[in-house]
């Protein structure tokens, strides 16, 4: 039983995919088992016994263990795959879907499922602070391809709901807008929070798909400044504390003395 | 045979309580082994210790803990009042104490094993001290000589005589241990660090992702790092840079990479008790670090199946990376070539996969069992009669 998956993937196609570099013992089964209903789906490892195939796509959301059976027990899976590709992830992404089912590896090496529930969001994948503009790139997630239709960037100031729109290039799934940070500079010192429209999707700026949750103290992004009046603003980009794209724009200090 | 390790505080987190773990865990296969903590904060230790091990300590810092009568009042006063038995240059001074000194003397003249093994210079020269003659007493030294400061050195060159043997990471360092004490008053062994024996996540080079983990203090050279990582971006603008660690640089190695306008290539991760499956999600390790007594990390990166590039500094990294075959070495602080050796494997993929299989090789040389192996050749030398005679 401690045979070691050296591929366990979920594909675009919402199939899990487990792969064995030799073949095991006959009549193996490959168990998913739910951790909040205890509610299992159950499949026997395949013909050639060096792989099984699962349909993942209506999982419930949650978490989902995955383990190897034979006769009545089963053990908890081992792999030795990361269980990780940037690549595949942003191929997931780039299809619509209302869930996304992920594999994640323990640190015992352990498979289990992660199921959730999304709805569409701009992947940031670039941010491009300078020169008086913010130029932010990426790709729409969980939307899939929006073929001739335009698309705008709207950033809405957290406390008085002004909005700043700018037209967007969105090209498949792939974005690009360029922000003048003067736009941010003439509001009252503000939080905006930025969204794409592109038809009937309404999708927040995010990096989301980068494995690197909580962004915040891992990464900052420069400061540029705005005359306004007298004095000058301060605008810059930020991530919230759930890893949303904003842009803070607020008086600089006079300095003293 | 009945093996005793000795820390200054189990239940901490660091590399000496990890590697003495993995250690005792593998030689409990085997033979009788525990643990000694002499200092205890806490119910579990937070690294993992094998169930096979037996675990102990001499003095309870718990909040509720109670030294039993009659020494309730006298340990209380004594924990408050320096140690006098370790040298004020001893690197952990401030958590000895007059107490401990009770506790760990009391400890030492009573010793009921066949093998002590002690792992940092206090505890060594407390056991050549104290230790009856009877037991082989082992000293450890994780870290190299030239750390010491000199009134601790004089402790080592006039007591270490009086251990078995001692043992410590490098070639470099046995030399330098050899060289200090008097000749053939004591034998010194080199044997590395060992691997926990388990299933390792292994890099499959398919995410453009270089790894780095330590704390983020100057010794690790992180700003050399990011300086190096602005010209591999200056060609592959999709590469980046995840450093994986907590430390006093931590603000200022941010600043460098936004200032260095890598806000897109450049992560500051917070330490993760799942390294090894970051390591394996990356395909480049690097070790950029200005020394390395060791270089656990490297190893660990071998066994995910990650190439690596390091500095050659001393000491650790030049013993350990087999240059161009399972890493490569660039001369020390040389930013340039550092960034230059990193790009020469991003464009060449298939001497990435070639060294990336060699990692893996190389890390077999690591296996706890195989260092295990070493401990017991070491000991049955050393356990062999007619011993050398110490003078304890």
């Amino acid at each position: 039983m401690d045979a070691v998956a050296n591929h366990c993937r979920v594909g675009v196609d919402d199939r899990l995919l487990i792969r064995w570099p030799a073949p095991l013992p006959d009549g193996r089964r490959i168990v998913l088992r739910h951790r909040a209903s205890g509610g299992t789906v159950e499949e026997p490892v395949g013909g050639d016994r060096t792989s099984a195939a699962l349909a993942v796509g209506e999982l419930d959301p949650g978490k989902w263990h995955v383990r190897l059976m034979a006769d009545r027990t089963d053990v908890p899976l081992l792999t030795d795959d990361p269980c990780f590709s940037f690549d595949e992830m942003r191929a997931y992404a780039g299809l619509p879907r209302d869930r996304a089912v992920r594999v994640v590896r323990s640190s015992e090496g352990y498979v289990s499922l992660r199921v959730r529930r999304v709805s569409p969001h701009a992947e940031v994948e670039a941010v491009y602070p300078g020169e008086g503009e913010i130029r932010v790139e990426g790709r729409l997630a969980y939307a899939g391809p929006r073929p001739g239709e335009g698309a705008r960037l709207t950033a809405v100031a957290r406390e008085t709901r002004r909005t700043v729109t700018r037209d967007a290039r969105l090209d498949g799934t792939e974005f690009r807008v360029c922000l003048p940070v003067d736009a941010f500079a003439a509001e009252e010192p503000a939080l905006w929070d930025l969204w794409l429209d592109a038809g009937d999707v309404h999708a927040r700026l995010a990096t989301r798909l980068d494995d690197a949750p909580g962004k915040r103290g891992k990464v900052s992004f420069p400061r540029q400044l705005v005359p306004a009046g007298e004095r000058q603003m301060s605008v810059r980009p930020y991530y919230t504390g759930k890893d949303e794209l904003s842009i803070a724009s607020h008086l600089v200090p006079e300095e003293t003395g | 045979m009945k093996i005793t390790f000795m820390l200054l505080d189990a239940f901490d987190v660091d590399g000496t309580v990890r590697t003495t773990f993995t250690l005792a865990g593998e030689l409990a296969r085997r033979h009788d082994v525990e643990v000694v903590s002499v200092l205890r904060n806490a119910d579990r230790p937070v690294l993992p210790l094998s169930d096979r091990v037996r675990l102990r300590s001499l003095v309870d810092l718990r909040p509720d803990a109670k030294v039993p009568w009659p020494n309730t009042a006298r340990a209380e006063r004594l924990m408050a009042e320096p140690t006098r038995m370790v040298h004020p240059e001893e690197r952990c001074y401030n958590k000895f104490s007059a107490w401990t000194d009770v506790r760990i003397t009391r400890f030492m003249k009573r010793l009921r094993t066949n093998v002590l093994v002690t792992t940092r210079a206090g505890l060594n020269l407390a056991a050549a001290r104290y230790a009856p003659g009877r037991v082989v007493v082992i000293g450890q030294e994780h870290l190299q000589l030239g750390i010491h400061q000199p009134g601790i050195l004089a402790e080592i060159k006039e007591w270490y005589p009086r251990l078995d043997a001692l043992t410590c990471l490098t070639v470099a360092d046995r030399e330098d241990y050899e060289a200090t004490l008097p000749n053939g008053s004591c034998p010194v062994y080199t044997i590395g660090n060992g691997l926990p024996d388990q299933v390792y996540p292994r890099s499959r080079q398919e995410n453009k992702v270089v790894v780095a983990a330590g704390r983020m203090v100057w010794i690790k050279g992180y700003d050399l790092l990011i300086g190096a990582f602005a010209k591999v971006v200056e060609k592959h603008p999709e590469w980046r840079l995840r450093i994986y660690g907590q430390g006093v640089r931590r603000e200022e190695l941010l600043r460098k990479a936004t200032r260095l306008g890598l806000y897109n290539n450049v992560l500051l991760m917070e330490p993760t008790d799942d390294m090894e499956g970051e390591l394996a999600k990356a395909s480049i390790l690097a070790m950029s670090s200005r020394a390395e007594p060791f270089g656990m990390t490297i190893i660990e990166a071998f066994a995910c199946g990650l190439p690596v590039v390091g500095f050659d500094c001393p000491r650790g990294p030049r013993e350990i990376i087999n240059d161009g075959h399972d890493g490569f070495l660039v001369p020390p602080a040389d930013v340039d070539a550092f960034a230059e050796t990193l790009i020469r494997l991003i464009d060449d993929e298939d001497l990435r996969h070639r060294m990336a299989r060699n990692a893996l090789a190389s890390a077999e040389r690591f296996d706890v069992a195989a260092i295990a192996g070493l401990w017991e050749k070491m000991l049955t030398e050393l356990r062999t009669e007619p011993r050398r005679r110490t003078g304890r």
